[in-house]
């Protein structure tokens, strides 16, 4: 891995995160295991964590967000690490690194206008001297997502598509410019036709106004439409990793192979290939090993996935896989 | 905290036209014929014995204003009892005090209830099991019992004193209540969104959660000044309430050590049984409509 | 498939009202399709269709303030449609099964499987010996490639993908003529997806049922399907063979579906449909489309547009496509044309 020459603007290192315990004191298995990421100054870029439900995204956003704390490893944000930050260093982060969360309608509080997601961080944050100015911000913002202001300012959630309390979520992050955006399966619960354009969006936030994002989906084809780099998380730790074109089109885990053959193309030519492993491997209580996280279910499994968790090799110019299969043939990231 | 992740793209619902939410729910408040005879009930009894306590003479219930047990008559629509009370005077005089002591107990439960219910749920913590432990204690115990023991020993002179010594077991109830209310609320996802929009711990308490509770802050009061009036009327039964003040306890209590269905004095029993069942029918009808604007499925089948 | 056998499901100018105190709200407004035997059939459109609706008028378990207007729904050429409550009751489930969303999590948690599925069979056939019926529960869990001691767990032992395997051995126990699925597969990771999905058809030809499939995700209704319609507010706006509709789609809003589908195969920078769907109280006149329609013309904002053949075995509601189904307008074949004002009032 290349130092970096300046501060970063985020970085993740080593992160893990193991919830409870048991009294017995056996360890449970970890969300998140050992996962690190950077975002340089400079060059905004969009990210995608792609995983299924138990690979540690979610635990990955609440990381990031600073909503619980790591069990080992750090997060620093502009070179200060969360934990040791001031009051005032806190407050700047929590307006700099915003969320846009899956579900368009619990995000808001049922009591109030939805103009009140954009009030209260304003007022907040201080975003404004003036009411004047205040509507004036949120003018902007909402037509920058396509919005007419007139049409949902004043109006009450439940008044609204689903579709619009997303699009007006994205205003929300748009409107506090912050430097990241951790956006949790934004467009998952929206039509088609209209998840496109809020994918859009999100690219122009980035190339206009630097904006980076924590795209976090298990949908790949959204993924590969909007990032620049991929991780793939399974069970906590990182199968592979690198640049979303080489990552899908050519994956090297046996995990990522499984998981672009399984997307349903949507072009009846081109049909699912072949059967799926039986349906014992989807027995969900699978020992915790100490090795590769996937052996239960990989067909290339091997003697020494057992015994410790491989190093991610390189596999391309900007690929990475987790996995035996390359320890012959490539390079092995040194452990930082 | 977790983020779930749920299937499916939301259905797309009917946007209503924006109507003030105020108005909406008042026209729906009075659309509800529980409620609004539960309103009619407590209301109409509430002003009946208020107005009439200008109008009818206080005198007339002490003792030996009038004749011993008189059948009703023009000049005592209710007759009067063995002590040559007026009984029509007992009731008017007598139903307001023992409403005015559900109401302050009902207060001041419910207050409680709503501080100590969201200091529970939403810090959590030792607090929350200190707090909530003792909720569960007060609720588990026999409060008439403790009242009694209390109010033979502490002369509860006057309503508002009774009033005050009814309440230590009035907030029991509803701090539960917010408590849960509370904890289900803060894993809602417009918590995470106030925390990412500046808001401290005690700003979302306020701004985000307490809004949300005020349908079952409602419900609770209502279910306090039940809870409320019927331990009072327990302990004036037995001879333990205000003395001075005429309620309907006392009515009760005297109708009882009277003999006055045993001697067919069906004016002096008939009127503050009857004005009870109206009080608690009331109360309990405005309680359940209460219970469905909190809970919407149930609004949905009362439709 | 023979021509000359009746058709599994023939549904005519069926109506779906729900009564609002602010007037009908028409959730599905004069649809007509047919569905051939051993077919799987599906709805593709979006939120507010009228796809789920459908389905439910099918099943006749549309609720109150719903109510089937008028139509008719022949199943092998019985109309259910007007047949009382009692014989509807019987024909759910032992001639057309429902795989409900989120069936899952409607399995009861405190029996094990084998009692599950046991009642859903005793319900409906009646009392059987208890070897029989032992039989019959283990050949429908081999039927959903379910090893057979899942028959002695409880559902929480089960991952989502099992769970949803047993939820089809119940709604496939009476062997139906009919399976409708809707959203089967919504809350499954895609690896579990693409397994469950292709236990399902394995049955569905096994049995050789018909199957209706609705769902959001156009990727796997391409996969899946032989037919299917494409539902815009309430109407069928294009009915063809699932090759037609994915690569020479007729209709505009199809077009305008299928070219922002999201694909690992090429990145598309654009698409979409600016403004949102119409109200279903009060809909836009003539074609409900239309405010939304690159193409739109003045016939177009009066005239409602019939379902009509435009090209082989290809249907589509559109006034580009005159009565021979030749094309009356030049248009530009493809994307959506983003020239559309973006808040284009519905």
């Amino acid at each position: 891995m290349i130092k970096s020459m300046s501060t970063p603007l985020f970085e993740l290192r080593n992160l893990t995160k193991i919830y409870g315990g048991g009294l017995l004191g056996r360890q449970a298995a970890p969300a998140l295991d050992d996962f690190s990421l950077i975002y340089e100054e400079g060059t905004p870029k969009i990210t995608t964590i792609a995983g299924e439900s138990g690979s540690g995204k979610s635990t990955l956003a609440n990381l990031a967000l600073d909503f619980v704390h790591p069990t080992k490893g750090q997060i620093l944000y502009k070179g200060k690490d969360l934990s040791s930050m001031s009051r005032n260093e806190r407050f700047t982060f929590r307006r700099e690194v915003q969320a846009i969360f899956q579900d368009p309608f619990g995000t808001y509080n049922p009591f109030y206008k939805v103009d009140a997601v954009f009030e209260t961080a304003i007022g907040k944050f201080k975003l404004a001297h003036s009411q004047t100015e205040a509507r004036k911000l949120m003018w902007e913002a909402l037509e920058v997502v396509g919005l007419r202001p007139n049409e949902i300012l004043g109006k009450y959630p439940h008044q609204l598509s689903g579709g619009q309390r997303q699009r007006i979520m994205v205003a929300r992050a748009f409107l506090l410019k912050p430097r990241i955006i951790v956006a949790d399966e934004p467009v998952s619960m929206i039509d088609a036709s209209l998840q496109v354009r809020i994918l859009d969006i999100f690219r122009n936030l980035k190339e206009a106004y630097g904006i980076s994002f924590l795209y976090i989906t298990h949908d790949l084809s959204t993924a590969y439409q909007i990032s620049d780099d991929i991780y793939v998380l399974y069970s906590g730790s990182v199968m592979e990793n690198g640049n979303v074109d080489d990552v899908i089109q050519n994956p090297q885990h046996p995990y990522t192979q499984l998981l672009v053959n399984s997307i349903p193309v949507p072009d009846p030519d081109i049909r699912w290939e072949g059967r799926s492993t039986s349906s014992a491997s989807e027995m969900i209580l699978q020992p915790a090993n100490n090795g590769c996280k996937f052996y239960q279910r990989c067909p290339h499994a091997m003697q020494r996935c057992v015994a410790s968790p491989p190093p991610a090799y390189q596999v391309g110019n900007n690929q990475y896989a987790a996995c035996y299969l390359y320890a012959d043939t490539r390079q092995a990231l040194a452990a930082d | 905290m977790t983020i779930a992740s749920v299937p499916g793209t939301l259905p797309q619902e009917l946007p209503d036209q924006a109507q003030p939410q105020l108005w909406t729910n008042v026209r729906y408040w009075l659309g509800n014929w529980k409620l609004t005879i539960g309103l009619i009930m407590i209301v109409g009894l509430t002003s009946f014995s208020i107005i009439g306590s200008l109008i009818v003479d206080f005198d007339r219930t002490k003792v030996a204003s009038a004749d011993f047990n008189l059948r009703p008559s023009a000049e005592y629509p209710l007759g009067t009892d063995n002590v040559g009370r007026d009984i029509w005077a007992l009731m008017i005089h007598g139903i307001h005090p023992s409403l005015k002591v559900g109401l302050i107990a009902g207060v001041i439960g419910t207050l409680l209830g709503v501080i100590l219910g969201i200091v529970g749920g939403y810090y959590g913590g030792w607090l929350d099991t200190v707090i909530s432990t003792t909720a569960d204690i007060f609720l588990t115990i026999p409060s008439l019992l403790i009242l009694i023991v209390l109010a033979s020993y502490i002369r509860t002179t006057t309503i508002e004193f009774t009033a005050l010594v009814i309440a230590i077991f009035a907030w029991a109830g509803p701090t539960r209540l917010m408590r849960a209310q509370t904890l289900s609320l803060r894993e809602r996802a417009f918590i995470p969104l106030a925390k990412l929009s500046g808001q401290n711990d005690f700003e979302i308490a306020i701004k985000q959660i307490l809004p949300n509770l005020l349908p079952y802050v409602m419900a609770g009061f209502v279910g306090a000044v039940s809870g409320a009036i019927l331990s009072l009327v327990g302990i004036q039964v037995l001879g333990l309430g205000p003395l001075f003040t005429p309620n309907l306890g006392m009515i009760l209590q005297a109708a009882y050590l009277g003999a006055a269905i045993f001697r067919g004095m069906w004016w002096w029993w008939i009127p503050p049984t009857a004005t009870l069942m109206v009080i608690f029918i009331g109360l309990f009808l405005i309680s359940i409509a209460l219970d469905e604007l909190a809970n919407p499925r149930l609004r949905e089948r009362a439709k | 498939m023979t021509l000359h056998e009746a058709p599994a499901l023939q549904v005519e100018n069926l109506r779906v009202y729900y009564w609002t105190n602010r007037g009908p709200v028409k959730a599905v407004d004069d649809i007509s399709f047919t569905i051939q035997r051993n077919e799987r059939f599906g709805f593709i459109g979006e939120s507010g269709c009228g796809k789920t609706t459908t389905i439910m008028a099918i099943l006749r378990l549309i609720k109150k303030p719903g109510k089937i207007e008028s139509g008719r729904i022949l199943l092998n050429g019985h109309d259910i449609a007007a047949i009382d409550k009692e014989e509807m009751r019987q024909t759910r489930w032992n001639k057309i099964s429902l795989i409900p969303q989120g069936a899952m999590n409607s399995l009861n948690p405190v029996m094990r499987v084998r009692d599950q599925i046991g009642d859903t069979i005793l319900t409906h056939k009646g009392a059987i010996a208890s070897n029989v019926l032992r039989a019959e529960i283990h050949a429908l869990l081999d039927m959903v490639e379910l090893p057979a001691k899942v028959a002695d767990m409880y559902p929480h032992e089960l991952s989502g993908g099992m769970k949803q395997r047993v939820c089809i051995a119940m709604a496939t126990a009476l062997e139906p003529e009919l399976i409708i699925a809707d959203e089967p597969t919504s809350a499954l990771d895609v690896v579990v997806q693409k397994a469950v999905m292709q236990t399902l058809i394995g049955v569905q030809e096994r049995l050789g049922a018909s199957m209706i499939l609705i769902g959001h995700d156009m990727g796997l209704t391409a996969q899946v399907l032989d037919r299917v319609g494409v539902m815009y507010a309430g109407k069928l706006v294009e009915v063809a063979s699932i090759r037609d509709l994915y690569h020479t789609p007729q209709h505009p809003y199809t077009q305008a579906l299928i070219a922002s589908l999201p694909s690992v195969r090429e990145k598309k920078r654009g698409g979409g449909i600016p403004g949102l769907p119409p109200f279903l109280l009060n809909p836009p006149p003539g074609c409900r489309f239309h405010p939304r329609c690159p193409h739109a013309f003045d016939t177009c904002k009066s005239v409602t547009p019939d379902l009509r053949e435009v090209r082989a075995d290809h249907l589509a509601a559109c006034h580009l496509y005159d009565e021979q189904g030749n094309e009356t307008w030049t248009k530009a074949k493809g994307r959506a044309n983003d020239k559309v004002d973006v808040n284009t009032p519905v």
